[in-house]
């Protein structure tokens, strides 16, 4: 699977950066250049655990400045839950208790003080979510983090203006 | 051994692996257990 862009309704998206990463258990896209969107990809992730949870965090800001509602998938049930509304550290990509996973991560506003960021996960399983990350600062910093040791698949950066 | 994490630098694209630092690691501890709090 090659992806090295993506056509949105206006912009075109462009590829800054990817990683298939075998190992490490966050993967952290440094120096992003400034974009008024970015989108993230994770597709074919597997670990070394018996489940794949993502979860994103920008700017490596591990203060209570995210917050979120989240729909979630388990085996056949759908629930909606509203968690942690502006009292947590991160954002779900996905949780799954199948492997491989893959989700995307769409972020508007990257360069203005307000980033709504949503969240869906592909398979039909996972969590999809609807949050925001408050702070005025440009993002220039965006981890990937999963569960447990990375083993294969590949995440990709794109942005757009 | 403590978890590793991917740099990629994204304006040079060169990628680097190292081992979580002190306070990386803390976080990590961290997070592994709100995670586990939070989907249980």
């Amino acid at each position: 699977m090659t992806i090295s862009s993506l056509r949105g309704s206006s912009n075109k998206w462009i590829e800054i950066a990817s990683s298939s990463p075998t190992s490490g258990t966050t993967v952290s896209f440094t120096s992003v250049p400034e974009y008024k969107d970015l989108y993230v990809l994770a597709y074919g992730i597997n670990n070394s655990g018996t489940a794949t949870q993502l979860t994103v965090r920008l700017n490596n800001d591990t203060g209570n400045n995210y917050s979120r509602s989240v729909l979630f998938y388990f085996s056949g049930t759908s629930q909606m839950q509203i968690t942690n509304s502006s009292n947590s550290s991160s954002l779900y990509g996905t949780k799954e208790a199948w492997s491989p996973a893959a989700f995307s991560m769409l972020i508007e506003g990257s360069n203005s003080p307000l980033k709504k960021i949503t969240g869906v996960p592909y398979d039909g399983y996972g969590f999809e979510t609807n949050g925001a990350w408050h702070s005025t600062d440009i993002i220039t910093r965006v981890d990937v983090i999963s569960t447990a040791a990375f083993t294969a698949g590949t995440i990709k950066l794109f942005g757009r203006n | 051994m403590r978890p590793e994490i991917i740099f990629i630098d994204c304006q040079t694209g060169v990628e680097t692996i190292r081992e979580m630092d002190d306070a990386e690691y803390a976080q990590y501890l961290i997070d592994q257990e709100a995670n586990a709090t939070e989907t249980e």
